[in-house]
């Protein structure tokens, strides 16, 4: 693969800068990305990959620097430019419309492409839709439909859909498959091969070092706006590229240590007969001082079993009941029985996104810290001080708008938000999920911490090395009822939950 | 024999007009010897035409998510002018006038909108304060100039024209006017991206769409249907008359309670049947409430009931489905444990 | 920056838009309510022999005098454009003054600020007239104030408290109104003696409007006496569009429907117009008769033969500004000093056919010749008694007015 690099350079970024106020994102940044190349790009979160993609995309401007496209200075004004100069981008975020049809939802911007004498040919773009889809290996999928009911990874592909359309010269990927199930993915990297073959180039963002070091012919490290290096595959090394995200040794092995799985015994949460959607009688228990890993594929249940226990859902049948018998039946009394639920979907359900830091950290300890109904501004300050200090979170101050941290920053004061209120069970659902390696560790501690703090902790997980690593016992789930149990121990491997999981 | 199924689309028109099929069935359980003959129903359909053709014009802005409070005293200026034009240059003269004075005016709101960056419900309150002083100015003006057609205070129209306003001619209008509406809606590069940024006006920004454009493009195609919308209403009223301290305001809530309507309808109507199903219902409330001799004061009442139920519904729906699926789920178990 | 800029700039333009202060209603109750003789006088009585000319000589205004009075004309009505006129003429005629302003909005605080501005342009008198008793109290206390005398028209106050306090006032004059409930009542006896109606439907004022609920007493009244169906009410009706579909909507729920009263013809432009077309859509013109109170000029092309409108009272306002005026003026030259303030009751003009129309168009809301005009303000009420200025209210005619032109 190292003939990559002897090509015909396609994009070559020369000294970008950019600044977010005081908070400088890309400092003096410069690469060369070849024709039919698949370059990597990785580091912590706040390094700098997200931007570097949006200026090469043509979502926003570099304060200083150059890019050059097929040796022709390359300066898009807006991405509609950026696309019609060959440069396409699947963003990270939700990128498609509801109510509108998912053809529309393809050529959304073309739609000229299929018009005459004014009017849209409607049969025309489906019919369109359906061979790109086709083309990408997506089946089943009807174009004339609205997106509205489909899922975030069938709604992913559909953006997949609407770059590979532009037949950009250069796609950017930024961190898409951690949306995607196995097929999704599968998908994704059909195309990104198919690129490659073609002569045409990718810029894959991914947290996923594995993923990256099996797609990618080379990789680029960025931390804190400064590019690190570029490995080509064969300097690849796991180890190599965590020190450079990181800038200091990480241990091989950031999970628990110990392999003793024993609890308190005293089981502070249980579930009975639980049926929802795909749950089936399904019956739980969760121990003070444990760590219950939950494993499974994406639509297994397990998910729902997480709103459940925290009384999001009401199920159909079944209980939820703590240990003095209380039995759970809505959030407020979850929080009120001091327990904590850590969404997935970070951004749009354990965060107000227009809120402030101090407005989300403080939210779920609200009611320990008023008096007469008021909350001392003081209070709130003293609590954001420290949980930045205690969980090192990245932040210009405490008013700052939780929309502009990393995604790492965010889980950490998502998690800090319930760590305030001293919550006894915690549910965390995919705790590490778009989490850099960095962060990954801390967060992984401070389960461990909590665990030997006698808390109960419920870890719902779609990754199996994460699983492994954490719990004291693990539950797989397939169909919506418990498929295989397992206690923690230093033989456990993978393939033994995935002959369960498929 | 075989079981020939009918077509979905045909079904769910079926199911949306239930809706004011069920009001008119609750009137006549009510009042049947006032509401039960034809002229009722006549009449409840010509109640709804204007409010459609205006719901027309208004939607295209509200679905990208733009108020437009000015519609009303818009749609005065245009009456008042398109009628006067109709005494001297019969039909044609009558639906230009009424057409371009919309569109000009709308192109005075929109650019307002795009060029000051305000929020639409500022700019079209705003505007809508100065369209009906004009308006009053305008009627004030006719009457010096043309004292046999305006009395100062309206503007009487053409008396060959009113048949524009009456059946069966506002039903081909309707209909005219429906079919260039679905078109347009569903057709258009303009009104599909309109759909879009009222979806989400970040991500289609972030797709290459321009939604300052498009907006501004929403009050312009607005403007057409409420042209014609001001024409139908001055022939079916056979005059058009001034507003002032915010009484145009009145002219909004119909249509737009139609829109919402509609869009609520989506699922099972395209928006123009939508939209005139959201009329029809508002007019069979009217006129049960006139049938009944209830205070109109309740019409406002029964009508702000009647959206909430009609927004309401899939949740409603959604409730009443989740209840039978615990019921089930517990009478399951109970089985089970019996057997067990 | 700009945002500011742009925020200031657009609110600006608001406030300019409501200070232009053009109305489309009219004053919705723009007639007060009857204390004095409710006998209507009919409008086809022959007129009175107008006054001799040989009258004596009118004292003297004082030099410079200010009269001060609300511009209504710019609602467009010839009504009000009409009275406008013989306000210039009396005061002309007189010598005195004529200071106008215009309102900003119909709101009290519109009022209270048109009749600030009137004192402060040194106004000797004012005519004042309100939409509701809400201002009455603090404008009393500012004419009282100011020494300014003033004479309330159009209104009649019902508060007992309100009216002991302002007719125990120094600089209050009088009181001109018309009986609200006396009209309506009126109206409906002649629909139901004159064209037979049984069936009635009500096109309203909004609930709480006092003249609206002073009529509804009349209608009320005469139903019950004469044996009239009240059918059905709306009220509250703001454009030409709802009064059509207000009355398409009764035609089709009562096809016995036989009569159409619009009380309050001024509140929405184009009502007539409106109601006509409905009926005319569905083939009812000549089966419906429509009676209207508050308009009054204009009618004419609504009346004859296929027309549905058989019936308009109006025409009061004319009375009333006549009388405030008047008595302002007489104030002011030393007649009727010592009178205490005192009530002039004026009434409505009843029109009934086309000619009655065009009389009326003619003689009184004549928006280019004053109704009264020169020496026939002497002749008529200028240094009369209230006697004789009741005496001529009472007789007041569309025809009498015919005769003044002479």
């Amino acid at each position: 693969m190292s003939e990559v690099k002897n090509r015909e350079t396609i994009l070559r970024v020369q000294g970008i800068y950019k600044s977010f106020g005081p908070t400088k994102a890309l400092v003096d940044v410069s690469l060369d990305l070849h024709k039919g190349e698949v370059l990597g790009l990785i580091g912590e979160n706040g390094s700098g990959k997200s931007t570097l993609s949006t200026i090469i995309a043509g979502i926003q401007k570099a304060d200083q620097g150059s890019m050059f496209l097929e040796g022709e200075p390359y300066v898009p004004t807006d991405i509609t430019d950026a696309i019609s100069k060959g440069v396409s981008m699947v963003v990270q975020e939700q990128g498609t419309l509801n109510n509108i049809t998912v053809a529309s939802n393809i050529f959304a911007g073309k739609e000229s492409e299929f018009t005459r004498h004014g009017l849209l040919d409607i049969r025309k773009m489906n019919k369109a839709a359906a061979e790109l889809l086709s083309s990408i290996g997506v089946e089943g999928i009807n174009p004339a439909q609205l997106v509205n009911g489909m899922s975030f990874e069938e709604r992913k592909l559909l953006e997949v859909a609407r770059a590979e359309y532009t037949n950009p010269k250069v796609l950017l990927i930024d961190e898409t498959t951690t949306a995607l199930g196995k097929e999704g993915r599968d998908v994704m990297y059909r195309l990104i091969n198919t690129m490659r073959d073609s002569g045409r180039s990718v810029i894959f963002i991914s947290h996923d070092i594995e993923e990256l070091m099996a797609i990618c012919d080379s990789i680029t490290v960025l931390r804190d706006g400064h590019l690190i290096g570029t490995l080509s595959r064969d300097e690849m090394n796991i180890h190599t590229m965590r020190q450079m995200m990181v800038g200091r040794e990480i241990a091989e092995n950031f999970y628990r240590t110990d392999y003793d799985g024993t609890t308190d015994g005293e089981v502070a949460l249980k579930g009975e007969h639980i049926t929802f959607g795909s749950l089936h009688d399904v019956g739980i228990e969760l121990c003070k001082g444990e760590i219950l890993g939950i494993g499974g594929l994406t639509d297994c249940g397990m998910h729902d079993l997480g709103k459940i226990l925290f009384g999001i859902i009401i199920p159909d049948y079944g209980t939820v009941t703590l240990a003095d018998g209380t039995n759970i039946k809505d959030t407020k009394q979850a929080v009120k029985h001091r327990m904590a639920y850590i969404s997935k979907n970070r951004d749009t359900e354990a965060l107000m996104s227009a809120g402030s830091i101090t407005d989300n950290l403080c939210l779920a300890s609200l009611p320990q810290m008023q008096k007469f109904g008021f909350v001392a501004p003081k209070k709130e300050k003293e609590m954001v001080a420290k949980w930045r200090e205690t969980l090192s979170i990245k932040m210009q101050n405490e008013k700052q708008f939780i929309m502009y941290l990393s995604g790492g920053n965010k889980q950490k004061v998502s998690i800090a938000k319930w760590l305030a209120s001293d919550a006894d069970i915690y549910i965390f659902d995919c705790p590490t999920r778009g989490i850099d390696i960095g962060v990954k560790s801390e967060i992984y501690k401070l389960l461990t911490n909590l665990k030997n703090e006698g808390k109960a902790i419920l870890m719902i997980s779609e990754e199996l090395p994460e699983l492994i690593g954490m719990s004291d016992r693990i539950l797989i789930f397939k169909d919506g009822t418990v498929k295989g149990s397992f206690m923690r121990s230093a033989d456990l491997s993978e393939h033994d939950l995935i002959d369960y999981m498929i | 024999m075989k079981n020939k199924q009918l077509p979905p689309s045909i079904l769910n028109a079926g199911k949306a007009f239930l809706i004011p099929i069920a009001l008119y069935f609750v009137l006549l359980l009510l009042i049947r010897e006032r509401i039960g003959n034809w002229n009722s129903i006549v009449t409840m359909l010509v109640l709804s035409v204007v409010p459609t053709i205006t719901a027309y014009g208004l939607s295209f802005g509200f679905v990208s998510g733009i108020m437009d409070f000015s519609i009303g005293s818009l749609m005065i200026i245009a009456g008042v002018c398109s009628s006067l034009a109709g005494h001297y240059f019969g039909l044609p003269g009558m639906l230009i006038t009424a057409i371009v004075v919309a569109v000009f005016l709308e192109l005075i709101v929109g650019g307002l909108f795009a060029l000051l960056k305000i929020p639409s419900l500022v700019i079209t309150v705003g505007t809508l304060m100065v369209f009906e002083i004009i308006g009053v100015r305008l009627c004030v003006i006719f009457g010096e100039l043309f004292p046999q057609i305006s009395t100062g205070q309206y503007v009487k129209t053409a008396e060959n024209l009113t048949f524009l306003g009456a059946p069966p001619w506002n039903f081909v209008v309707l209909i005219l006017v429906a079919i260039a509406y679905r078109i347009v809606y569903y057709r258009t590069k303009f009104a599909t991206q309109a759909r879009m940024i009222g979806s989400d006006e970040l991500i289609a920004k972030n797709i290459g769409i321009k939604p300052l454009n498009v907006k501004f493009a929403t009050f312009l195609v607005g403007g057409f249907f409420l042209g014609i919308a001001a024409m139908v209403s001055a022939c079916y009223s056979s005059a058009v008359g001034y507003k002032r301290e915010l009484a145009s305001l009145t002219m909004v809530f119909k249509p737009m309670m139609a829109v919402i309507i509609g869009m609520s309808l989506e699922r099972f109507v395209k928006m123009h049947v939508g939209i005139f199903i959201g009329s029809l219902c508002i007019s069979i409330i009217f006129t049960g409430i006139i049938a009944l001799g209830w205070p109109d004061s309740l019409q406002d009442i029964i009508l702000g009931i009647f959206m909430i139920v009609v927004l309401a519904f899939p949740t409603i729906r959604k409730s009443i489905a989740d209840a039978s699926r615990r019921r089930n789920a517990r009478h399951l178990f109970e089985h089970q444990q019996e057997n067990a | 920056m700009m945002k500011k800029f742009v925020a200031v700039l657009l609110s600006m333009i608001m406030v300019l838009g409501l200070l232009t202060g053009c109305g489309n209603t009219a004053p919705a109750s723009s007639t007060p309510t009857p204390a004095s003789n409710a006998e209507p006088t009919q409008n086809n009585d022959p007129a009175p022999a107008p006054q001799e000319a040989d009258t004596p000589a009118a004292p003297a205004l004082p030099e410079g005098y200010k009269l001060g009075v609300i511009d209504w004309s710019a609602l467009g009505l010839p009504l009000y454009v009409a009275a406008l006129g013989m306000e210039k003429d009396l005061c002309a005629t007189t010598g005195a003054e004529l200071v106008t302003t215009t309102l900003s909005g119909y709101d009290d605080a519109a009022f209270m600020a048109a009749y600030e501005y009137l004192i402060d342009q040194g106004c000797n008198g004012c005519v004042v007239t309100t939409f509701s008793e809400g201002p009455i109290s603090l404008i009393a206390d500012m004419m009282e104030e100011a020494g300014v005398d003033w004479f309330l028209a159009n209104r009649q106050i019902s508060d007992p408290d309100l009216k002991a306090k302002v007719f125990g006032m120094d600089h209050f004059v009088g009181n001109c109104f018309c009986s609200e409930e006396d009209n309506a009542y009126d109206m409906v006896r002649q629909l139901h003696e004159k064209y037979g109606v049984k069936n009635l439907a009500v096109l309203g004022l909004t609930q709480g409007d006092l003249n609206g609920d002073l009529r509804d007493k009349g209608i009320a009244r005469a139903c019950e006496e004469f044996g009239v169906t009240l059918l059905t009410e709306t009220r509250g009706i703001k454009t030409v569009d709802d009064v059509t579909n207000s009355v398409e909507g009764i035609i089709a729920s009562y096809p016995e429907l036989d009569g159409i009263f619009i009380v309050g013809g001024t509140v929405t432009n184009g009502a007539l117009a409106g109601a006509a077309q409905a009926l005319a859509n569905h083939g009812m013109s000549d089966k419906v008769s429509i009676a209207m109170i508050d308009i009054a000029g204009g009618m004419s092309a609504y009346m004859g033969e296929g027309q549905p409108l058989k019936l308009v009272a109006g025409g009061n306002t004319i009375m009333d500004v006549l009388f405030a005026t008047t008595s302002l003026i007489n104030h002011a030259m030393g007649v009727n000093v010592d009178a205490e303030p005192y009530v002039i009751g004026t009434h409505m003009m009843n029109i009934f056919s086309i000619e009655d129309a065009n009389d009326y168009d003619e003689y009184i809301e004549n928006t280019s010749i004053p109704m009264i005009a020169g020496e026939k303000w002497f002749e008529t009420i200028v240094g009369k008694t209230v006697d004789e200025i009741q005496a001529f209210s009472d007789n007041f005619s569309i025809a009498y007015a015919k005769s003044l032109r002479g």
